[in-house]
């Protein structure tokens, strides 16, 4: 079974995201395919490879990153979504001429389409928070 | 023939307490033949596990993956 | 072979963002073939009232866009007609006179008939 799933909330803000997260060990545990996992919305925050929580707090973002790195998963920011909240990738931190970027390496910055493809061709597209 | 499913998750599973202002409305779908989950991790974290309807099925996140491979379409009601 | 896939837009304009972004992604989805339609349910149905002035707030007017999204190649849009009827909102306060009202039974026929819901 093929799965996309889309994320729409930000993380620590909302459950949303670590629900997504949570879903996502499950449907690889299984042995499902991944396809993509698209983050829109607020969702973009999770591709912030600056957040900091407390020690013995959960990070979300760290989690995505070594999900990202053990499964090779396709996580996309949406671009439009994440100009507009300060996340940036260098290419788009150096056409913009801001003096950093913040996205985390295992994610990639693509546009809307990335959505309606993964719908297009995931059998699920499950989506998390508003 | 109803063959439709209701997940309560996060602060939906509030939800599973018989006098939430939704349970009514729960109860008359599972009437009708419509089967209502709540995720347990969720019911547990909000110490509501004991106060559950009994007709509500508590499942884990394995069984939340199956479920929407068994149900052929997912809509999600944030 | 293109893929039905349904819009439910369920939030009201420019308290949040989620109405606007829901929009462009039916706008984005226009160039892959696939067989989008829309759907405004509860909170959505404000998005499609006349008369908005969201210049006043800087906001993009939700309204203007409204009307672009046949040339789009979004055939099909829907309106949950008990939403409009709980809101006491007729149709003669909507930007859009022809989307086909639907009501709850009809809603969930139309689900049936897709293959992915994008929820907003």
């Amino acid at each position: 079974m093929i799965f996309s799933l889309a994320v729409y909330s930000a993380p620590y803000s909302s459950q949303a995201s670590y629900s997504a997260y949570r879903f996502t060990v499950a449907l690889l545990n299984q042995g499902h395919t991944l396809h993509r996992i698209f983050f829109y919305q607020d969702g973009v925050h999770n591709g912030t490879s600056l957040a900091t929580p407390p020690q013995d707090e959960f990070n979300l973002q760290n989690a995505w990153q070594n999900l990202a790195k053990h499964y090779q998963l396709d996580l996309v920011v949406c671009i439009s979504a994440a100009l507009r909240r300060g996340v940036l990738n260098d290419g788009e931190a150096k056409r913009y001429n801001k003096t950093s970027y913040n996205l985390a390496q295992e994610f990639t910055i693509s546009g809307l389409g990335q959505l309606i493809e993964a719908a297009a061709v995931s059998d699920r597209l499950i989506s998390f928070g508003y | 023939m109803i063959n439709d499913g209701i997940l309560l998750l996060e602060d939906g599973v509030f939800g599973i307490i018989p006098s939430a202002p939704c349970a009514k409305s729960l109860q008359s779908l599972i009437k009708q033949g419509v089967t209502v989950y709540a995720l347990i991790d969720d019911v547990k974290a909000r110490g509501i596990e004991a106060k559950s309807a009994v007709n509500i099925q508590l499942i884990d996140y394995d069984k939340f993956v199956q479920l929407t491979i068994d149900y052929r379409r997912v809509q999600s009601w944030y | 072979m293109p893929k039905k896939i349904l819009l439910i837009s369920r939030s009201a304009p420019y308290g949040r963002s989620t109405a606007r972004e829901a929009l462009d992604v039916a706008l984005a989805a226009s160039v892959y073939d696939q067989d989008i339609s829309i759907l405004f349910m509860d909170d959505g149905v404000f998005q499609l009232l006349k008369n908005q002035h969201s210049e006043l707030i800087a906001q993009k007017n939700i309204a203007s866009i409204l009307p672009a999204l046949p040339l789009y190649d979004i055939d099909n849009i829907y309106i949950h007609q008990e939403s409009l009827d709980e809101r006491a909102i007729v149709f003669d306060d909507l930007i859009l006179n022809d989307m086909k009202p639907l009501n709850n039974k009809d809603v969930g026929h139309l689900l049936q008939q897709q293959d992915q819901l994008l929820s907003f």
